[in-house]
């Protein structure tokens, strides 16, 4: 049959002959036929979920893309009306370190992100929805770990999931698991069609319509989840960020829409390569659990993880209450900033919470992305060659408007250190904040000088404090009293540790304190103390008795009492004197 | 901390009125639904001796005195929450001696009217909690200090709205503070009871340079280095249940529990040891059926008499310069049912204001024989 399909040019003479030979090829453009007839994905898609609608269509390059959008009434309330039922909770095994602190993943190349980027061609499918014929061979066989490049077959091939097929240990079809099923796309690489299992997912691939929990592939996304195991072994294409399957609900951050992206998530694959693919690349439609973000904020999605210590559960922003402050009435954060939640938390900022924020870094995906990733904004960063396939369809946010709306990742962002130092202090600067003991609202720049008030003394009530406890004691005069708090407060607010410190301290002391010490009965006391107990204990010499005599001496000689300084200067030769002597025979 | 001397029994006053003045309704007005729980007149300025402020819901009303009974409405001002509720109201001036109101209530800012522009001058931010009162330095009529629920009593100055010190800590109160006092000759000394049934006494002497320092501050009000002052002077404790409303009266205080009677006694302070003292409760002044708490007195300017009202509806009229105490007058009215939260009056205490739970202010006029 000379005839092609419709639409397109007549089949020349050898490929007549080889459909003779061979049968007809099977080409994207019939697949893609295929699927937008009876048993396309959008027919799967939609018996899964309501959320969204999809529209096929092939772009100018020639590459199947399909549009995610979702529906209006998707949400209720700004939540997702799928998350207004109660999930049970994903158990993610996995955890990569820095997505738990927030930070954005892929600061470094990671083992799988290479291995996707050997085979980033691949495209990425979920074995639900794939149509059997379509694999042919390749139907998985769950188990095993076909590695890739058994099965070359530069037909892209889609591998369906054996519909209904629960596949542990998944096939990783090659793709990476992004959603899109690439169809026909010429593999760059091999394809795993069905057989490639890789190892593990440990996700069971979800059923069409079934809600997995865990990343779970998707119709078209194959993401295997990440596999447990060794990452290496399998070639895999397997990206184990499990595309949550269309329509399916996974537990995890999701991003809505498309945020396909989520395919960030994954980046964090070879770290753990253990389950997990824990960026359950939300994927069109999916609902995930978690946090997740509105319509396309994947970009916001991917910040940090909120900071807001409170583990709430869907908020569809998630506002980032930062706790911080003080326990004040205080103002209350704006309730719509959720753009600022969603930026990232200040890198060190520790995301001890919430297992439901995680919100994968968006942005970060992993490194292979499969060229053709369509649309969705997966793109993600790391999608280099094929970026230009990648489309990002961006989603019109419901609701929200985030802030730090990141540009769909079609590069990768550099580690500016400006720009991180920014990023951390957006949620700083997201809203009023008040000092703790006065509760006067703080300025921008006081919030943002890392000025610790922990160690701040109050010199004058301390002081008092110390005249409060002197007081009690019951067998000491005033003057010993007040000698005692002057001295107390003196050294605390010297902290004289050493010995050698004592002499100088000394002189000091009686500088600071003249005007007090001359008088006659303080004179004394100063005197008292400095021989009994400072030269005693051989901490002061005679010398520095001396100074602190002439110290004292000068500051009388101001006074206009001259009987005064007579007595004292009478006094301070026998104190001199005395000392000595003591000094003396003490040595 | 302080011992109620013995052998010096308390004089209790008769119900018994006196009735050597007496009072009729002039005037009744209906505010609002909402309970109104202060008036206050105008001490401060000699031009607005007739002109009082009303607080409640979250309105603030000037109204002006006029003779013959009737009652102007000058200016009112509501906060755009509505779920503001003023709780306290006091008159205060800047420091070109133009009048400010300043008032505050459960949200805890207090809001600094400016009555001559009409608009606010400042808002003063830092309590935790509701405000429950606002008196003014008579002395410095740009100082006002504010007793809250957050058991602090906060010194402010309004014309920079600086927050200058906190009066709270190890010696503070243990509970909501209900009322605040200035001491009417000494700068330095307010007193303050709350809900922990003391009184305390508070000294500011050794902070007057800051107090000082308020007035020039031109930077940024919260970096102000506002002091805690931690230990009063004084602490007694003469009541022994919620301590609602406290005033100064010469060197004794006033004070009102929730046990029906206002109490006059005396402080007396030992000089050099802060926190020794005692207290010597000199006369009682029973005001039947007011043991709920939240109702205030007040008196005329020159100390002669005290107007309380009480649960029902009725205002006890106290003659504040006999010993025993003795009962002016005891005014009611068929229709005045509701509790009157506070009582003002004027000057020379020919009027006597009263503000109601349901929002009326009743206006009483001296009948001049």
């Amino acid at each position: 049959m000379a005839t092609g399909m419709i639409g397109t040019r007549p089949l020349t003479k050898e490929e007549s002959e080889l459909e003779l030979l061979y049968g007809k090829p099977v080409t994207v453009y019939h697949i893609l036929q295929s699927f937008s007839r009876d048993r396309g994905v959008k027919h799967h898609l939609k018996a899964s979920h309501d959320l969204f609608d999809f529209n096929f269509r092939l772009s100018e390059n020639g590459h199947p893309n399909f549009d995610v959008s979702v529906k209006p009434d998707a949400f209720k309330n700004g939540l997702l009306n799928f998350d207004l039922e109660e999930h049970p909770r994903v158990n993610y095994k996995y955890r990569s370190k820095s997505r738990k602190r927030g930070q954005r993943v892929g600061r470094k190349e990671r083992k799988s992100c290479k291995i996707f980027d050997k085979y980033a061609d691949v495209v990425p499918r979920d074995e639900t929805n794939e149509l059997p014929h379509v694999n042919g061979n390749n139907i998985s066989s769950a188990l095993t770990s076909t590695h890739l490049s058994e099965n070359s077959n530069d037909i892209p091939t889609i591998t369906q999931p054996e519909i209904g097929q629960c596949s542990k240990g998944t096939h990783v079809n090659g793709a990476l698991a992004r959603t899109q099923p690439e169809i026909g796309q010429c593999s760059k690489g091999p394809h795993v069609n069905g057989g490639n299992v890789s190892s593990a997912l440990p996700r069971t691939q979800p059923e069409i319509g079934q809600c997995s929990k865990g990343p779970h592939v998707n119709g078209g996304n194959v993401s295997s989840a990440l596999p447990r195991t060794h990452f290496s072994e399998n070639i895999n294409d397997i990206q184990t960020i499990t595309q949550p399957e269309i329509g399916q609900c996974s537990k995890g951050p999701h991003v809505n829409g498309d945020n396909v992206s989520s395919a960030l998530a994954r980046t964090q694959l070879p770290e753990n390569s253990s389950d997990i693919p824990t960026i359950t690349q939300l994927e069109i439609g999916q609902c995930s659990k978690g946090p997740h973000v509105n319509g396309d904020n994947i970009s916001t999605s991917l910040t940090r993880t909120p900071l807001s210590r409170k583990t709430t559960q869907i908020q569809t922003r998630t506002q980032p209450k930062r706790g911080q402050s003080s326990n004040t009435k205080g103002p209350d954060e704006n309730g719509d900033n959720i753009s600022s939640s969603l930026t990232r938390t200040p890198l060190s900022k520790k995301t001890t919470l919430i297992k439901t924020r995680f919100q994968p870094k968006r942005g970060q995906s992993s490194k292979a992305k499969g060229p053709d990733v369509n649309g969705t904004s997966l793109a993600r960063t790391r999608l280099t060659r094929k970026a230009s396939h990648i489309q990002t369809v961006t989603q019109p946010e419901i609701g929200q408007s985030s802030k730090a709306k990141r540009p769909g990742a079609t590069r990768r962002k550099g580690f500016h250190p400006q720009r991180i130092e920014d990023e951390g202090t957006d949620l700083l600067r997201s809203r009023q904040f008040y000092h703790s003991r006065t509760l006067q609202p703080m300025t921008l720049e006081e919030v943002l000088s890392e000025a610790d008030s922990d160690n701040e003394r109050d010199e004058v009530f301390q002081d008092l404090q110390e005249r409060l406890r002197l007081n009690q004691l019951v067998d000491a005069t005033d003057e010993q009293k007040r000698f005692m708090s002057l001295w107390n407060n003196f050294m605390r607010n010297q902290t004289v540790v050493g010995d050698k410190h004592v002499p100088l301290a000394c002189e000091k002391f009686v500088k600071l304190h003249a005007k007090e010490l001359i008088k006659i009965e303080m004179i004394w006391q100063w005197k008292t103390f400095a021989l009994y107990k400072l030269c005693s204990y051989r901490l002061i010499s005679a010398e520095t008795m001396d100074k602190c005599s002439i110290i004292l001496q000068n500051a009388k000689d101001k006074e206009p009492a001259e009987e005064d300084a007579d007595a004292a200067r009478a006094a301070n030769l026998a104190a001199a004197a005395a000392a000595l002597k003591f000094y003396g025979n003490g040595a | 901390m302080s011992r109620i001397t013995v052998g010096n029994e308390s004089l209790v006053g008769s119900l018994t009125p006196s009735n050597k003045k007496s009072y009729k309704v002039t005037n009744r007005i209906q505010e609002g639904k909402k309970p109104l729980y202060a008036v206050v007149f105008n001490f401060l300025d000699s031009r607005f001796f007739n002109v009082f402020v009303t607080a409640g819901g979250n309105r603030i009303t000037l109204y002006n005195c006029l003779e013959d009974g009737a009652i102007s409405a000058l200016q009112s001002y509501a906060d755009e929450d509505k779920e503001e509720s003023f709780y306290t109201v006091s008159w205060a001036c800047g420091v070109k001696n133009n009048p400010f109101v300043a008032a505050g209530g459960v949200k805890g800012i207090i809001r600094v009217i400016d009555v001559n522009n009409e608009k606010i001058h400042k808002s003063l931010v830092g309590h935790g909690d509701s405000v429950n009162e606002i008196r003014t330095q008579p002395l410095k009529p740009q100082l006002v200090i504010t007793a809250s629920k957050d058991e602090s009593v906060r010194l402010w100055n309004v014309e920079t709205g600086i927050c200058i010190l906190i009066f709270a800590g190890a010696g503070g109160h243990r509970y909501e503070v209900l009322s605040v006092d200035f001491h009417p000759t000494e700068i330095f000394r307010f007193a303050s009871c709350g809900m922990d049934t003391t009184i305390k006494i508070w000294s500011m002497k050794e902070f007057w340079t800051y107090v000082e320092k308020s007035y020039t501050w031109t930077d940024d009000p919260s970096k102000f280095p506002t002091k805690f002052v931690q230990f009063p002077v004084f602490t007694a404790s003469v009541h022994t249940n919620y301590v609602d409303c406290n005033r100064w009266f010469g060197d004794f205080i006033l004070s009102k529990s929730v046990d029906n009677e206002i109490l006059l006694w005396e402080p007396q302070l030992k000089e050099n040891s802060p926190g020794e003292g005692t207290s010597d409760v000199l006369q009682r002044y029973p005001v039947p059926m007011s043991d709920i708490w939240f109702i205030k007195f007040s008196y005329d300017f020159h100390l002669s008499s005290l107007a309380i009202g009480n649960q029902e509806g009725k205002i006890f009229v106290w003659d504040l310069k006999s010993c025993p105490p003795v009962l002016v007058t005891k005014l009611s009215h068929n229709q005045s049912k509701c509790v009157i939260r506070q009582t003002a009056m004027s000057v020379d205490g020919s009027t006597i204001l009263a503000a109601c739970e349901d929002g009326t202010i009743w206006r009483w006029d001296v009948i001049t024989k």
